[in-house]
């Protein structure tokens, strides 16, 4: 069964005058003479548009690769080495004794397991 | 409109152009006026969505009806602007209408006079979310059938039913908060 609201709808369907344009002949011209300039654009600004998303996309690339490129390049090298390990290397005598407490520190375990 | 003015129209002829502009602008307008409920932007997206067919007029199959492909076009264009510019609220004037309505006459049969009654519904399918504002405007508004509506929103059968359903619920809930409906 239907409500009120059904029955204002159907009212609303039968009852409004649809929308017109106030001057269809000047629309209609309006419309064709925008034809050209839409041609126009339509033909050039894609090719700009693809042609820059391109370059910058390539361009992301590149900077990519050599920048993975620096660092595996310079990863060879002392000056790439963790601060750690500089830290340890440049203290010579202070890691040798760490080593032989190491050293010591097993014979003492391998001792104690016989 | 013929067939001969839509082959030459995809082919490019601009005179065959213009001549389903004169023929198709009314429907068009109307749709996209009920849909967005501005005049000037209504004829701004017209004009788009005539720009439109003409970039797109080699895809056009002069098989299928012109109407509801123009219609799709013009929906994709509404869409697009209400993606810019955002769901528009009912303007303080449409709410004041919704109010003056409730306070007139108790008799549902009298109580609003045609205008009214287009204001309060339009107002109220102003703020329904897009497809449910675009199924209700193809099928209340412009009395398109469900076969229309399907092809030129590509919804099933189901979804269009359901959408239409839960347009005419957030209607009457509305009206119902109002105090209108009872």
């Amino acid at each position: 069964m239907k409500d009120s609201v059904d029955i204002f709808i159907e009212k609303l369907k039968k009852r409004t005058v649809p929308p017109v344009l106030d001057d269809p002949g000047d629309f209609a011209d309006e419309v064709v003479g925008m034809l050209h300039a839409s041609r126009r654009k339509s033909v050039i600004s894609p090719v700009i548009y693809r042609f820059a998303y391109a370059l910058v996309l390539s361009t992301v690339f590149v900077l990519i690769a050599l920048e993975r490129n620096r660092i595996v390049g310079d990863s060879n090298t002392a000056g790439d080495m963790p601060h750690f390990i500089q830290k340890k290397l440049s203290d010579p005598e202070k890691t040798i004794s760490n080593i032989t407490t190491s050293i010591n520190l097993v014979e003492q375990y391998k001792s104690f397991e016989q | 409109m013929d067939r001969e003015t839509l082959i030459e129209m995809r082919n490019g002829n601009e005179e065959s152009f213009r001549i389903i502009v004169m023929e198709t602008q009314p429907p068009l307008f109307s749709f996209i006026m009920n849909f967005v409920l501005d005049r000037t932007v209504a004829k701004d997206l017209l004009q788009d969505t005539y720009i439109r067919i003409w970039q797109n007029r080699w895809r056009y199959d002069v098989d299928r009806n012109f109407m509801t492909w123009a219609l799709a076009i013009a929906a994709n264009i509404c869409k697009g602007y209400l993606r810019k510019n955002g769901r528009s609220k009912v303007s303080v004037e449409d709410r004041d209408v919704l109010l003056n309505i409730t306070d007139s006459d108790t008799d549902v049969e009298n109580m609003l006079t045609c205008h009214e009654w287009a204001a309060a519904i339009r107002a109220i399918v102003h703020d329904l979310g897009y497809k449910q504002r675009l199924v209700f405007t193809l099928c209340c508004l412009e009395g398109y059938n469900n076969d229309e509506i399907g092809e030129i929103t590509g919804l099933s059968p189901g979804q269009i039913k359901s959408n239409l359903y839960a347009a005419k619920q957030t209607i009457k809930k509305e009206l119902k908060s109002i105090g209108y409906e009872r």
